[in-house]
């Protein structure tokens, strides 16, 4: 019987899943992935940890926790590094730690850590004590990490190629479904959002922001989407300090957004955190103050387990009021 | 020789609370009042309403102080022993309950839990800066819907079907409540979803992680609400005792402290006698120039003398025997 | 060109002490205050944590004073510490001060990082020069800890309250004034006898408390409230994980040479925790399983929302080694009520525990 393994919905499912999905199944697993979030899986999640954890991780260890009695073994990797010396986020890095101590009853969790830094002999090292849990043929192992990886550059190219989101190329890589491909038209807002896509795609914790944004006629990108990785970075100090290009790994998922939707003048831009993130305490507000120099519409979004559907809706539609009779009153001017 | 008798006093920020006790841990007499930001007029109050109490055979034989004024009201009172609410409320529930394991306890401004084995403290947890799971949060929201706070408990135990309120701090359940008011819910049915979410609030933070066993008393003035000692039973899905005394456990064991002070050290009280209540104490604060912090200390003086000043950050103005009579360099603001 | 740097703790007489003898034209912000905070709250992002913003309170007061240009550290990953200076930059700039930020990546570069930014600010002083200045810094940091050690140990025991208190502070300023090797020792000496000389309680047993968390709170005594001395006045003898000076001579002298200073720490948390997550949650959470047994309990410093410390106390409680701990969060709040209150119950519960029963 091949072994069940569960991806917890959640954070960097987003960003990576075709590419576990691609390794496991290769070596043989069944993957479940955790249902969608829903309220009561938040505020499960919410219940195990200090009330000023971050909003993604309390939804994450609701995913572990639904998981439970699922499958025979969770998937949690540890991405610390994703280019030299640039980490990620603290929070992310003691994942399976967490899920150990605060998730009563916890399915046994394999590990494993992407640390770029340490060089390629480290993650090998890795790769193959993660495959080494299916099978015993290094061959094997290393012919499902050559096919994982060619999946996530796929997946990577699908998203900035054809302007699809993590979720949409993920339904078209992972299950097959045909995904509209949606004309931009050039009469309609193209707003841009900034936002870490386990914020930004998880419609329960984003209170379906793509799809209300898309359903008001919206031509929307998202982070995933800019051509190439955004030089977030275009100060100065890089070389003085010795720092790298970005700080942290989802740096181009807010700064570097902000800094591209500014570059190609988008109609506005929202950014979207969660509560008590750290790293958005920072970022967002110098994407604020990216956008404000450019003459961009901002609006910034905090999302957290209570926030109320109502009050989110009201001020989507207030924000795209504001743009579009700004926009027709400059047409008429001209 | 005459008998003894001991006074325990809890000044809190919402209510000053004042119980007398006989030598053999039998409750005389208790008093329960509003404080009124006025801490010092109550204290007098109670002093001279429980003076006429004590048995002509008995004496003053101790006075212990707790509560947030706990050092204000044992400078005016004479106190042997002053002591923090979470030991006080831990003796006097252990006094009457031998074996329980769990204190809840919700005052006006916090909230406590006090975790019990073999009637030694063990853990103990307190709220933060919000109020969202004390008292002054029913009696706000009682306010908004325009009933008493002593109706509320009744009219909430009518509900049938209770509304989900969002109660992670006052302005979300505010809004959350306004909301659901609007929905149409019957008015029980609000409050006695704003019981759940008091009680859901308190145990995901004051709670939180805490090991909640049977027995569980429950005191403080919230225990008198019916409709939160039904929401927590429901909540922990098991029993609740509320002492007879409830609103007056801090108090309580202020005085078997003081008590039991007495019996150790067999030293005579330092209790200042009940004249107190005749005194005219002048209060006044003035502002410290010794560093840019700039403190506003808040001194009691009795005629010219300076029984106790505090409010500093600092050491400097704390110990009498210390300092010269009158602040130098300080600018007396009244 | 005016220097200036953001306080932590007393660090700013050691870092006085190195550029004096550099003639560098520098002005020490005002120490941490309520203005200081105020101003920080005022001009911080939402949601931040507390070194951020006592740090830009301290910067914009300084400028207000005439500097402009900042010594600062960064570093790479993780915690938020290291992305302080972006943000700062930008506010400052944002109100119109034109300021310069001379960064050190202090986990990059180390000592020589550090040496060299102290050679920029210097306006490239000659190398022996720095050294000496940079060596006398570290010698008055090392005193500075050693006075702070000694006033936490001995407060506990002292007849008359409040007697070590104003003596540790008449040390502080003494070894700010002291000018060279000779009167420092001097004032180590004087003001070491002095308080080991305090009339103390005859054979008092105090409990011992460890502090611990994050480096910023553990060591600035205005963001943690004073939170050893309120321990020292309920008679407990504390002691903590991090002091400046080891903090600093570990990291710039044994981790260049791939020495990890903390690695009983590290191994120590390995079953709870398995690798580092930034700041000094690894640290927090091997300090707890280390402490079990040597110390009474333990105080967790953690400015609030603060990523490693917010990890390390949610992983705590299902170590096996049970050592009480108090989580305090470090924020804006300026009144000590709360925190003395939940000091008092945290040393009440530990001596009842201890005496196995509730009576004392």
């Amino acid at each position: 019987m091949s072994c069940k393994v569960g991806i917890p919905r959640a954070l960097l499912y987003y960003k990576y899943f075709p590419m576990w999905k691609a390794f496991l199944e290769k070596l043989g697993a069944e993957i479940i992935v955790s249902e969608d979030t829903n309220q009561k899986l938040i505020l499960q999640g919410a219940s195990l940890v200090v009330s000023d954890t971050c909003l993604p991780v309390k939804v994450f260890i609701g995913h572990v926790l639904s998981l439970s009695d699922k499958c025979d073994k969770i998937l949690i990797p540890v991405v610390r590094s994703t280019s030299e010396k640039v980490y990620n986020c603290s929070r992310f890095l003691a994942l399976p730690d967490l899920a150990k101590a605060v998730v009563p009853g916890v399915t046994p969790i394999l590990e494993i850590e992407f640390d770029y830094s340490r060089g390629k002999r480290y993650l090998y090292r890795q790769i193959y004590s993660l495959g080494k849990h299916f099978t015993i043929n290094p061959f094997k192992i290393k012919a499902a990490a050559e096919y994982a990886w060619e999946t996530h550059q796929r997946y990577h190219k699908i998203t900035t190629e054809q302007h699809l989101t993590r979720v949409e190329a993920i339904d078209l890589l992972c299950k097959g479904k045909s995904i509209e491909i949606k004309e931009m038209g050039n009469d309609g807002l193209t707003i841009g959002i900034a936002g870490h896509p386990y914020v930004l795609h998880d419609e329960q914790v984003s209170h379906n922001l793509i799809k209300r944004l898309k359903a008001a006629g919206v031509n929307i990108l998202t982070p995933e989407m800019a051509p190439e990785t955004p030089d977030s970075n275009g100060n100065g100090h890089t070389r003085f300090a010795g720092l790298a290009k970005n700080y942290w790994e989802s740096e181009e998922d807010v700064v570097g957004a902000g800094d591209w939707y500014t570059r190609i003048k988008v109609d506005g831009i929202i950014g979207i955190m969660a509560f008590a993130c750290g790293p958005d305490s920072m970022m967002m507000s110098l994407v604020q103050r990216q956008a404000h120099s450019a003459n961009i519409p901002f609006m910034s979004l905090t999302v957290e387990e209570h926030t109320a559907e109502a009050g989110v809706v009201t001020r989507i539609e207030a924000f795209l009021d504001m743009i579009y009779r700004a926009k027709r009153r400059n047409q008429q001017c001209v | 020789m005459q008998k003894k008798v001991f006074l325990g006093i809890d000044v809190g920020s919402v209510t000053t609370k004042c119980a007398l006790m006989s030598e053999d841990i039998e409750l005389i007499a208790h008093r329960y009042i509003p404080t009124s930001g006025k801490p010092i007029i109550q204290i007098q109050k109670l002093m001279r309403e429980i003076s006429s109490e004590i048995p002509s055979d008995c004496e003053i034989g101790g006075a212990g102080t707790t509560g947030s004024a706990r050092y204000l009201a044992g400078e005016i009172i004479g106190a042997d022993v002053i002591k923090n609410e979470i030991t006080a409320h831990a003796v006097a529930a252990t006094h009457f309950y031998p074996d329980v394991r769990t204190i809840l306890e919700i005052g006006g401004q916090d909230s406590k839990i006090i975790i019990i084995r073999d009637a030694v403290v063990t853990d103990f947890g307190m709220n933060t800066v919000c109020a969202a799971g004390t008292g002054s949060f029913l009696d706000h929201q009682a306010l908004r819907l325009g009933i008493s706070i002593n109706e509320f408990a009744s009219e909430a135990m009518k509900s049938k079907n209770p509304v989900r309120i969002a109660g992670r701090c006052t302005v979300f359940a505010e809004s959350d409540m306004i909301h659901k008011q609007q929905m149409g819910h019957s008015t029980p049915d609000i409050l006695y979803g704003l019981c759940q979410a008091l009680v859901r609030n308190y145990i995901n933070n004051v709670g939180l992680g805490k090991s909640i066993e049977k027995p569980i008393i429950f005191q403080g003035g919230v225990a008198f609400n019916q409709a939160i000692v039904r929401a927590f039973e429901e909540e922990l899905a098991t029993e609740i005792m509320v002492p007879e005394h409830h609103e007056v456990m801090g108090a309580i064991g202020a005085a078997i402290i003081a008590m039991e002070n007495y019996n150790a050290t067999g030293k005579k009280t330092h209790f200042n006698g009940f004249s107190i209540s005749d005194i005219s104490y002048e209060t006044s604060t003035f502002t410290c120039n010794g560093c840019p912090n700039q403190c506003e200390i808040a001194q009691l003086k009795l005629g010219e003398k300076v029984l106790a000043r505090w409010g500093g950050r600092c050491e400097k103005w704390e110990y009498i025997s210390n300092i010269s009579e009158s602040p130098e360099g300080a600018v007396v603001t009244g | 060109m005016r220097i200036t740097f953001p306080h932590i703790g007393n660090a700013y007489i050691a870092i006085k002490a190195m550029l004096d003898p550099l003639g560098v034209d520098y002005v020490v912000p005002p120490k941490c205050n309520k203005r200081t905070l105020s101003l920080a709250t005022k001009y911080s992002p939402e949601g931040v944590c507390i070194p951020f913003k006592l740090n830009l309170g301290n910067m914009i007061e300084a400028v207000e004073l005439g500097a402009d240009h900042i010594m600062n550290v960064t570093g790479h990953g993780t915690c938020r510490m290291g992305y302080y200076f972006k943000v700062q930059e930008q506010i400052l700039r944002d109100m119109g001060y034109d300021v310069t930020m001379m960064l050190t990546g202090l986990s990059e570069h180390k000592l020589k990082g550090f040496l060299n930014l102290l050679r920029s600010v210097s306006n490239n002083a000659p190398w022996s020069k720095i050294i000496s200045s940079f060596a006398f810094g570290i010698a008055k940091m090392t005193a500075l800890d050693d006075m702070e050690i000694l006033a936490n140990n001995m407060r506990a025991f002292e007849i008359h309250k409040g007697t070590i208190t104003p003596l540790y502070r008449k040390s502080l300023q003494a070894i700010d004034d002291a000018s060279d090797y000779h009167s420092l020792k001097a004032v180590v000496r004087e003001y070491g006898e002095e308080m080991s000389g305090v009339e103390v309680i005859p054979d008092y047993k105090p409990l011992k408390i460890l502090v611990v968390g994050e480096i910023y709170v553990v060591l600035d005594p205005f963001a943690n409230m004073d939170v050893e001395m309120e321990l020292g006045k309920l008679g407990v003898v504390t002691n903590r994980s991090l002091y400046l000076s080891r903090w600093v001579k570990k990291g710039l002298f044994f981790n260049p040479l791939g020495i990890d200073q903390w690695r009983d720490v590290h191994k120590a948390a390995m079953p709870y925790l398995k690798r580092d997550i930034g700041g000094d949650g690894w640290e927090t959470v091997g300090e707890k399983v280390i402490s079990t047994g040597h110390y009474d309990g333990m105080v967790h410093l953690a400015p609030f929302t603060c990523m490693p410390e917010g990890t390390a106390q949610c992983i705590m409680p299902s170590t096996k080694e049970d050592l009480p701990v108090l989580a305090i969060y470090c924020d804006e709040q300026t009144s000590k009520a709360g925190m003395i209150t939940r000091l008092e119950a945290f040393t009440d519960m530990i001596a009842m525990k201890k005496a196995g029963c509730l009576s004392q």
